[in-house]
């Protein structure tokens, strides 16, 4: 395990993993030839850390990224998250797992043009049980929390990018998941617009003790992680 | 926001397309509405028709009349309760857009064979009283305003010359067919004619006593004129209106033929327009999928949009459909017992909306099926 922790964010390590790889494996088949992605990753993630996961191109750490988020599946090894085999379970399970344990944070922010800022916030929160005053509750105080609370009725193209990205951090955590993944969040904005998303992501963690992986090219904002790990040809190199 | 209004917006995210599909699916759904309710009309009056009542007309072709000697005849035939004869006058009232049924009738039997037809023994009396008075249906006589001492006037074919009629009363026909129609004497017209042509009739109706023995009857009736000059053919009141009808046979089964094909189009139109949606959106489908929505809710979302786009096409069509028919049904009460253009309202928002879910099973099942990876990366 390939890390540069620093000592002030430190995760506490009484605690199970958040996230936990043994000898995870990707590879991909194009026709005849095998692609191996990720060659026996070996990880732990502990709650309420801040992890950066960084390394060039073709590298690998999407793909890690894409497995820890349930939203692929290893070629062998263990993954589990959140004391969950995510690995064996069925596609069905598996989307429940997703809309209570991760939130997900992309690089273009994937909002649903045709809703304002507070609806789409909304979407996760319409795979729950909770009453519609409830739902717009947590909507009002996600978005107060990015700094948005006088835009939920803006639609995504009434917004900037910032605004926008912060939006879709909103609709990230607004379901209170154990894991907030984060695929390269600033890799779209400008540097003024790339920190404050920085900042908030620091906030959530810190505030809100949420753990946080998230895929970076970016030096500058793999700095605000309290731990940096780095990936090379699918395997954990040190940072 | 709930899932409903979730489809909904997607339905309008492209707005032109939106509505040309909902303009599409409206215009499919008047034109099945109306070919339904023609078709019915056509079908209903021959099924109005009585089993018990008989029509015997020349075997050869209905344009070939009969001699009037045949009454005493047929009325001698087992079975036979009451005969009637009448002829078809046609002419012409102001011009031709100005139809209607005009049959020359003998007003001493007429009634006695169609009983369901109603006229006040004065109107009755005072029609038989007078050799060139009329009685009219009560729908002609609402649409021209005519009232008794009123004199219509007629430019005859079948039987030339300019005719002029006396309205001596009014009968409740028992379909539109006669309602909206007009009755003269038929001595009046024969005795128009030269005296070779005298004597003929269009056809006779004749009332059994028991429908359950019509056929028998009808065979004993054609068997007296069997090898005669006139053979005749006789058939249920039912078997003749549908051969009446059986001119328009072909184009009503073209008919049937062409509302499919309207159900048929209405399912490429959106299918057409769904699947579009949902390429168009895969890079979102994806994004719902890794928050968390199962692939059966994608899949209802999208029969979610496509039973809004018919149900709001089928409503509208469904709405501009109502004049439509009326004026058709106004137009076509001569030929047609009027039938009613919102018997077919609800089936056809039904069948809408089913084409509407079915339209959108494959779109559905797509967006199910989308592998969120790959979605995510054409998404970006």
């Amino acid at each position: 395990m390939e890390t540069n922790a620093r000592s002030s964010t430190a995760p506490a390590t009484a605690k199970p993993p958040m996230v936990s790889l043994r000898g995870l494996r990707k590879i991909y088949r194009r026709d005849q030839e095998e692609i191996t992605v990720l060659d026996g990753i070996d990880l732990d993630i502990a709650e309420g850390s801040f992890e950066a996961l960084m390394g060039p191109s073709g590298s690998g750490k999407t793909t890690l990224l894409n497995l820890i988020a349930g939203i692929d599946r290893p070629s062998s090894g263990e993954l589990r998250v959140a004391g969950v085999d995510i690995g064996k379970q069925s596609e069905g399970e598996l989307a429940d797992w997703r809309s209570r344990h991760v939130g997900f944070i992309f690089q273009f922010y994937n909002l649903l043009p045709v809703l304002t800022a507070a609806e789409n916030v909304e979407i996760p929160l319409l795979l729950t049980t909770l009453s519609k005053s409830e739902r717009q509750k947590r909507v009002r105080t996600a978005l107060k929390v990015v700094g948005l609370e006088q835009r939920m009725s803006h639609y995504p193209r009434q917004l900037s990018g910032g605004q926008e990205q912060r939006v879709a951090i909103a609709r990230a955590f607004v379901s209170d998941p154990t894991l907030l993944i984060a695929d390269e969040p600033t890799g779209d904005l400008d540097r003024k617009s790339g920190d404050e998303v920085l900042e908030l992501l620091v906030a959530l963690n810190r505030q809100f003790g949420k753990t946080i992986v998230m895929v970076t090219h970016d030096p500058h904002a793999a700095d605000r992680a309290s731990v940096v790990r780095r990936l090379e040809k699918g395997v954990l190199v040190p940072a | 926001m709930n899932l409903p209004k979730l489809a909904f917006k997607n339905t309008f995210r492209n707005r032109t397309r939106a509505m040309l599909t909902i303009g599409g699916v409206a215009v499919l759904v008047v034109a099945f509405i109306f070919l339904r309710t023609v078709i019915s009309a056509y079908r209903d009056t021959a099924q109005n028709a009585r089993t018990d009542r008989l029509v015997t007309r020349n075997r050869v072709s209905l344009a070939l009349s009969l001699p009037l000697a045949d009454f005493e005849k047929i009325k001698s035939v087992p079975g036979v309760t009451a005969v009637t004869y009448t002829n078809w006058f046609g002419g012409t009232y102001i011009d031709s857009r100005h139809f209607f049924a005009r049959f020359a009738i003998d007003p001493d039997t007429y009634f006695d064979v169609f009983k369901d037809v109603k006229v006040t023994p004065q109107a009755l009396g005072a029609f038989k009283e007078d050799r060139t008075g009329a009685l009219v249906g009560e729908a002609l006589a609402a649409k021209y305003g005519f009232k008794v001492g009123d004199v219509i006037h007629l430019k005859g074919d079948f039987y030339p010359g300019d005719w002029a009629f006396t309205v001596r009363g009014t009968f409740k026909g028992v379909n539109s067919f006669q309602d909206d129609g007009m009755f003269m004497q038929w001595k009046a017209i024969d005795q128009s004619l030269p005296d070779a042509q005298r004597g003929t009739v269009s056809q006779y109706t004749v009332l059994v006593k028991d429908a359950d023995r019509s056929s028998q009857i009808a065979k004993a009736i054609d068997a007296q004129f069997a090898s005669s000059a006139n053979e005749t053919l006789t058939e249920s009141e039912q078997s003749f209106t549908l051969g009446f009808l059986a001119g328009s046979a072909a184009i009503i089964s073209a008919l049937d033929i062409v509302s499919l094909v309207l159900i048929v189009i209405m399912l490429l139109i959106l299918g057409n327009t769904l699947a579009m949606a949902v390429r168009e959106r895969t890079g979102e489908l994806a994004v719902l999928r890794t928050i968390g929505f199962k692939p059966n809710t994608l899949f209802v979302l999208a029969l979610a949009e496509g039973l809004w786009l018919s149900l709001i096409g089928g409503v509208v069509g469904a709405i501009v459909a109502r004049p439509v028919i009326s004026a058709f049904l106004k137009a076509a009460s001569g030929f047609v017992t009027a039938a009613s253009g919102d018997a077919w309202t609800l089936p056809a928002l039904l069948v809408a909306v089913g084409v509407g879910l079915l339209a959108a099973a494959i779109p559905g099942y797509r967006a199910s099926t989308i592998n969120i990876l790959n979605a995510l990366r054409r998404a970006e």
